[in-house]
């Protein structure tokens, strides 16, 4: 039997809040070939290091594939919201899937019955308050523009597992200084690169 | 974005880092000189308050307010600690993220961060110090250099991980090939690394350091370990064969007792390896560190290491030219390496193509 997209969007949710550390809502579950696929629009924090060195959030669209029995497949980085609130997917090509376990569980014999099920805001309503309902916005996406996208490098950084916390501090660079010459550093370098050669 | 050009003319690219359970380093090369900063790991906490706020700004002290909290870090952190007569918070123990400050991650994050400034250049490459895998421990290092790899990569680095008893070899060993035995007594961990022509043939770490020469002396003489620290930091020598005080007698003993630990582990790690060269000539032991920084502690490890027969050859034995720096000035060479290599070879790539064009065998586009 397929499972419920109530249960799909719980999955994921409890994922993404708890394996990834990110704070976000589901924009849709639909049922795929292999089980499911699941959109969600995720905060990804990353440090402003032009003047205050606080945490500024990248609002950023995941697919997770899960499989018929709930287990987590891969999860990718499609597309992006910019600043005015539009959803830009990046192009097919750069895309590059971030497997989650290193086998993919068995796949359910029976299809799921469902054809394409959108996603109905009164069952988020019943998810945990982290989801939000922004669900209408997200599923209004211009398909015409692919093209004209910025290419984008898919390259996945580790997720540690550190809290969000809002942290107030009194600096902006820390460390002492200390000044040296340069001495025979130089000269590492070229003997190092010499002996990388030689063993190439 | 391109790399800044020094006096050199040549592109100053590429950072080190060395995150140290005491100390953190950064260095960078600008303008012909090479420029570290230093902070220390150490964090007290006291209680929020308008006053106590507006009171460490007016004596430039550093502070992270958590909440309720406000953590002063740095070296200023000791201070408090001392006047407070209260021990101070270590967010890394024994080389690695503490596990039980895993609370203090963002503050660590943002202490690295600011520590190690922007990239220079879209992707600039810094290497970081990881401690080898331990002998005597139960804990591995890898939830410690992902961490620290994470929080290089957000900041816009490439982040590459180098041990740091091998970054010691890039630094001191370059006159000797980088061939030779490397030992670092740090806080957390003493790491050692043998290396042949810039191979590492042997790296490991031990869980001993200075952090447990201090506890052990202060459980000796019934004194905190901070107090213990900064004397240890300020004022004691291993050269008189008689301590004045209680404090100084244990740290002493101690000290004899590391060095010891540390030689016969070395010693049955090498007898134990299959991979041990066979070499001609004896090879320099290089000793770097902050534990190894008191007066007459090369005498001392010169004497027990005499005693011992090592399987390879030992020939000269000299502290680091940069007993603090040298990881992170090893680590600022692999990256300076690593970056100038990918830049000759995208220089090679385009004299085989222009080459391959003036003798015709890529059609040029007009």
């Amino acid at each position: 039997m397929g499972a419920d997209v109530k249960d799909v969007i719980h999955e994921v949710s409890s994922f993404f809040r708890f394996d990834l550390r990110r704070k976000g809502f589901v924009i849709e579950a639909r049922p795929s070939e292999t089980g499911w696929e699941v959109e969600a629009e995720l905060l990804d924090p990353r440090p402003d290091l032009s003047s205050s060195y606080k945490k500024v959030y990248d609002q950023n669209i995941y697919l997770f594939r899960v499989a018929s029995d709930l287990a987590i497949v891969s999860c990718e980085k499609i597309g992006t919201r910019d600043t005015s609130g539009q959803i830009h997917f990046f192009p097919k090509a750069n895309r590059l899937p971030r497997p989650i376990s290193p086998k993919a569980p068995p796949r359910s014999k029976e299809p799921p019955e469902e054809k394409r099920v959108s996603l109905d805001p009164s069952l988020v309503g019943s998810l945990a308050d982290e989801i939000s309902r922004r669900v209408s916005s997200s599923l209004q996406r211009k398909q015409g523009s692919l093209s004209e996208e910025e290419p984008i490098t898919t390259k996945e950084a580790f997720i540690d597992p550190h809290q969000e916390v809002n942290l107030d501090f009194n600096f902006a660079r820390v460390g002492k200084l200390e000044q040296q010459e340069e001495g025979n550093l130089s000269e590492a370098v070229e003997r190092l690169k010499e002996i990388g050669s030689k063993k190439d | 974005m391109s790399g800044r050009i020094g006096e050199s003319g040549r592109v100053e690219k590429g950072k080190g880092l060395d995150v140290g359970t005491a100390f953190i380093y950064s260095a960078a090369r600008d303008r012909g000189k090479i420029v570290y900063r230093r902070q220390r790991d150490a964090f007290f906490d006291i209680e929020q308050g308008d006053f106590t706020k507006r009171m460490l700004e007016k004596v430039n002290v550093n502070y992270i307010q958590k909440d309720d909290t406000l953590f002063v870090i740095g070296d200023e952190a000791i201070e408090f600690a001392n006047i407070f007569n209260k021990e101070y918070r270590r967010p890394l123990a024994r080389g690695v993220i503490s596990p039980r400050e895993k609370e203090a991650l963002p503050m660590i994050e943002l202490i690295l961060q600011s520590l190690i400034g922007t990239p220079r250049q879209k992707g600039e490459i810094v290497y970081y110090s990881v401690p080898g895998a331990p002998l005597d421990a139960d804990f591995d290092v890898v939830y410690h250099e992902k961490v620290v790899k994470g929080i290089l990569e957000r900041a816009g680095y490439t982040a590459k991980p180098i041990n740091e008893a091998m970054a010691i070899v890039f630094s001191e060993l370059g006159g000797e090939n980088f061939t030779g035995l490397a030992i670092s007594f740090g806080a957390g961990m003493v790491n050692v690394c043998l290396s042949f022509m810039s191979v590492p043939i042997m790296t490991f770490s031990l869980s001993k350091g200075g952090d447990w020469i201090d506890q052990q002396a202060a459980t000796a003489v019934g004194e905190r370990a901070s107090r213990v620290c900064a004397i240890k930091e300020n004022e004691f020598d291993l050269t008189p064969p008689e301590q004045a005080t209680p404090i100084k007698k244990a740290l002493s003993i101690y000290y004899d007792n590391l060095i010891d630990y540390v030689l016969v582990r070395i010693k049955k790690e090498m007898e134990r390896s299959e991979k041990m060269p066979h070499l001609k000539k004896p090879i320099t032991l290089i000793v770097a560190g902050g534990t190894a920084l008191p007066k007459g502690f090369l005498d001392r490890f010169s004497k027990q290491l005499w005693k011992l027969r090592f399987p390879i050859p030992i020939g000269e034995i000299r502290p680091a030219s940069h007993p603090l720096q040298s990881v992170v000035r090893g680590a600022l060479i692999a990256a300076i390496t690593d970056g100038e290599k990918e830049g000759d070879r995208g220089k090679k790539a385009v004299e085989f193509i222009e080459k391959a064009k003036e003798e015709g065998k890529i059609p040029v586009a007009v």
